[in-house]
């Protein structure tokens, strides 16, 4: 049976295999690593890898739990992290007590990352881990993300990014190393369905937690999000799936699970799921 | 805007009503969404071409059955 490093090298891109070796390089360099973890493909990925190149002792992985966090998705960080033997700390963040992040500014991300990093560093000092270290990848310096600056006013280093990995080349790595991420959608903040000037409350982010997992319970799988425009919840849907949802009869199956959340209405985006949507709605960024 | 796209549609043989969300085009169908027939991948690019010429990126369909008029429906 061929070994591991055999098998990855016959299905894997070389130039992964080389961004890898960069990437626990530069893990070893860190000496110690506090990772803020989501649970999700890149900062899954990167507490395995920090896990492995640094043994348990000297890394742990972080989650910022609030509810702008599904229960289901910290739940699933929780599992995984217990699977792949990565150091896990919880802790409550309390962003939406922020009077700035709650009134939902166009860079609401960057009070919700301030708070996460305003408590990440002290647990770093704490534990004496040298490195405090997010996920971000090659890629998502091509997107609108305030919650970056944040990480660089506080002095986070991005090791994928470091590296150059990019969202793809992680979910191929993600997958030779035996993570379930490896096909997971992108999981943003509940935060991320409220347009933008609508305030961001406790009983919004619940309503689109439940709608979504109402919807998920209808079977539907892949990309999922319900944007929140007040008594009207938008639903976006992968392309590939809205011809089944508009056939006659599936249209209300929609409606009554949003409805079951609490929204009086519903409509199902003709384009479909896109990543950033409300970003292009507010011109903040291209379609 | 509005009046002009909702124009728009019912000429391309889309009977419909529109109201606008924060800059989303909802639309619903004159004899209410629970009865018209599946609205196929060539329906739904023209629909979003139509939008794209009036200003809209973003258009959804109302799926809530029987609905009364629209409350913000500018005709």
């Amino acid at each position: 049976m061929p070994s591991f490093r055999v098998m990855m090298q016959t299905f894997m891109p070389g130039a992964a295999l080389v961004k890898e070796q960069d990437l626990v390089d530069r893990l070893r360099a860190c000496g110690s690593v506090l990772i803020g973890f989501s649970g999700g493909v890149d900062s899954s990925y990167l507490a395995l890898m920090a896990r492995k190149a640094l043994g348990r002792r000297s890394m742990l992985a972080v989650l910022g739990r609030s509810p702008s966090v599904p229960d289901e998705q910290w739940r699933h960080a929780d599992r995984l992290a217990g699977a792949h033997d990565i150091p896990l700390r919880i802790v409550e963040t309390g962003e939406v007590a922020d009077s700035r992040y709650a009134a939902n500014p166009v860079n609401r991300c960057y009070y919700c990352k301030s708070v996460l990093w305003t408590t990440l560093f002290p647990l770093a000092r704490e534990a004496g881990l040298a490195v405090v270290a997010d996920g971000s990848n090659a890629d998502d310096a091509n997107e609108y993300r305030p919650g970056a600056r944040a990480a660089a006013e506080a002095g986070v280093r991005s090791p994928l990014a470091e590296a150059g990995l990019t969202k793809e080349e992680i979910r191929v790595l993600s997958r030779a190393h035996g993570l379930s991420t490896w096909s997971q959608p992108s999981s943003p903040c509940l935060a991320s369905r409220i347009p933008y000037g609508m305030p961001v409350t406790m009983e919004r982010l619940g309503q689109v937690e439940r709608a979504e997992s109402a919807l998920r319970d209808l079977g539907i799988t892949g990309n999922l999000r319900v944007r929140h425009h007040g008594d009207l919840a938008r639903i976006e849907l992968d392309p590939d799936l809205l011809d089944s949802w508009l056939l006659p009869g599936n249209g209300e199956r929609l409606a009554r699970a949003v409805g079951s959340a609490g929204f009086a209405r519903a409509c199902l985006d003709l384009r479909g799921f896109r990543s950033g949507s409300l970003n292009v709605l507010e011109g903040v960024s291209a379609e | 805007m509005i009046s002009e796209f909702e124009e728009a549609l019912r000429g391309a043989g889309f009977p419909c009503r529109v109201e606008v969300r924060e800059k989303v085009a909802v639309i619903a169908w004159d004899e209410g969404a629970d009865r018209r027939p599946a609205m196929p991948r060539e329906s739904r690019d023209r629909i979003l071409g139509i939008a794209r010429d009036h200003g809209f990126t973003h258009v959804a369909l109302e799926l809530t059955p029987q609905r009364a008029p629209l409350p913000g429906h500018h005709p």
